[in-house]
């Protein structure tokens, strides 16, 4: 009986298809575009090595910065918008006894939605022509000096881009989050509750070491899904007014597919691969140490 | 005092409900509007009629019926791939006795911190080459691949629920292997394949990316970037039949959450939320 298990031939053929099309559209591929950087090709002529001067030539593009520094503030922007605005709101829907469910289902719902189509919306509220809800609301509350075309103005695309994404995934991290603070033994809150802790305290000390490890996994998710951020902003801007909310991906996507430059898009690509995998390593070292401390 | 704190509790989350879901009541009501309403009333307004006009316009002035049907063969075999790949893959790698499993698994994970942006030169290439370029293939195949560590992840967790030992007393009375899997793992695992199903069904729905990168042909585009294209056309000139076509695309998504939100929930969640 034993043997049933340990079927070689079962086994491999149980194996064989997931294996063959995960090596032929994942790694395969990746390793191609790791190859494909040390390289100078316009996908027509034949291609010619370059060495590392792919990779040397991010360091001194400007363009390049700018997508990266883009990058950052956007990343900043969605933590607090995203992580931040979850975890204020699961910790007021842990605080009702009604409806918890319902809360948590709608919250979530802009998740499901497609970029496209919560982009187009978003992309007539931020109008002016003819002016569209957040104009609208500015105007009405005496502000009517701030309207203006949000996603075309250099100076807020890149945070009404980002805007865009935080109503979009803000839902998924408060679901998580909930489920950590949820899973916190009730009687651990009460006896704290009983020696006095409460509000302010009763979250620093009690709630929040329980849900560190959850916290964790939010805020990387986060990261790493922010440093792939493609679909909102090449739908809303494109990375304009000219490279105003330019991300690394939207410039990747240009080089290769706009302008035919493969082995620098490559080293870009595989730059943001690393960028993804350095920055969870980091992540997960900080909260380490943070955790040697307490 | 408690029960006032209460109350404003409610009316806070209702609130932000409220601006949760406004984005996608405006698009259902904006879809109803005449071009007239639009141009000039306020963008609050509710539409005075309901307009059903701009939804047969959407209907007869885009390929809409045809992006569906794009969309619904690329969702149909990519999701019937991963049930199958994934479920067996995951029972070689869960239940069956291998020294490799371990190190199969991690080689799998691995897919899931990978951006999808590394493998979309390279991919380019090799459709362009083999010409799979403007096929749905060049759709299915990156989508099964992509999708397919966080499916095998979440099979192998549920498997762990299945005793070992009662798959060895059906060895014992002399159940082979393909057995066991079709006709015991394979029924208990419903829920699992609801909850895999469910999510990869979102996910593949409003796949953006590599349909933007692969398809170029008109007659094959999936309705994100067909309505991307719709928009591009008419999102300037003609807001009822944009937001009319954006509302048919959203509307069975938004029917088939509300039924089975909590696998969907579940299933998004499942990398992060232990259950």
């Amino acid at each position: 009986m034993k043997s049933t298990l340990k079927n070689r031939k079962a086994w491999l053929l149980f194996l064989l298809p997931s294996l063959t099309i995960f090596i032929f559209t994942v790694i395969f591929p990746i390793i191609r575009s790791a190859w494909l950087g040390f390289f100078d090709w316009d996908g027509v002529t034949p291609m010619r090595f370059t060495g590392l001067s792919n990779y040397q030539k991010l360091f001194s593009d400007l363009y390049f910065r700018n997508a990266l520094w883009n990058n950052l503030l956007y990343l900043i922007i969605n933590l607090a918008g995203q992580v931040g605005i979850a975890l204020l709101l699961a910790l007021l829907l842990t605080k009702i006894t009604w409806g918890c469910n319902f809360f948590k289902t709608v919250y979530f719902a802009p998740t499901i939605l497609s970029s496209v189509a919560v982009s187009q919306a978003f992309q007539k509220f931020y109008a002016t022509e003819p002016p569209g809800v957040f104009n609208v609301i500015l105007q009405k509350v005496g502000l009517g000096g701030f309207v203006t075309p949000w996603l075309g103005t250099a100076q807020t695309a890149l945070t009404s881009v980002a805007l865009i994404e935080c109503y979009k995934n803000m839902g998924l991290y408060l679901v998580i989050i909930y489920s950590g603070l949820m899973a916190i033994p009730a009687d651990v809150i009460e006896s704290a509750r009983m020696d006095g802790a409460s509000g302010i305290r009763l979250f620093r000390y009690i709630k929040l070491p329980y849900i560190k490890d959850v916290m964790v996994v939010a805020v990387i998710m986060a990261v790493n899904g922010l440093l792939k951020a493609f679909d909102i902003p090449f739908v809303t801007t494109n990375g304009g007014p000219g490279s105003a909310s330019e991300l690394v991906t939207t410039y990747m996507y240009k080089t290769a597919f706009s302008s035919a430059r493969y082995g620098y898009g490559s080293a870009i690509a595989v730059f943001i691969a690393l960028e993804s995998i350095l920055a969870v390593l980091i992540l997960q070292r900080i909260f380490n140490r943070s955790d040697g401390k307490e | 005092m408690r029960k006032l704190k209460h109350t404003f509790l409610y009316i806070l989350m209702i609130a932000i409900l409220l601006i949760q879901i406004y984005p996608i009541f405006w698009i259902f009501m904006t879809s109803l509007k005449t071009a007239d309403e639009v141009r000039s009333k306020s963008t609050f307004a509710l539409p005075s009629s309901f307009c059903i006009d701009n939804y047969i316009r959407a209907v007869t002035t885009s390929n809409l019926a045809l992006y569906f049907k794009n969309s619904l063969i690329v969702l149909l075999v990519t999701v019937a791939a991963l049930i199958l790949f994934a479920s067996t893959a995951a029972f070689a790698i869960g239940k069956m006795r291998f020294a490799a499993n371990k190190w199969l698994l991690s080689f799998f994970l691995l897919g899931i911190t990978i951006p999808i942006h590394v493998t979309l030169i390279p991919l380019f290439q090799i459709y362009r080459n083999t010409h799979l370029l403007n096929t749905c293939w060049a759709l299915i195949l990156p989508q099964v691949g992509f999708n397919l560590p966080l499916s095998i992840y979440l099979f192998i967790t549920f498997y762990k629920f299945i005793p070992d030992t009662i798959m060895e007393a059906a060895a014992i009375d002399g159940a082979s292997v393909w057995r066991i899997f079709a006709s015991m793992i394979l029924p208990m695992s419903k829920n699992c394949i609801i909850t895999v199903v469910t999510m990869n069904t979102i996910f593949i729905w409003n796949e953006f990316i590599f349909a933007n990168t692969f398809i170029s042909a008109a007659e094959l585009k999936t309705i994100p970037i067909g309505l991307f294209d719709y928009i591009g056309a008419k999102g300037m000139v003609d807001w009822g039949a944009t937001f009319s076509a954006i509302s048919i695309f959203l509307l069975p998504v938004l029917l088939v959450y509300f039924l089975l939100n909590k696998g969907i929930i579940s299933g998004m969640t499942a990398g992060a939320v232990k259950e």
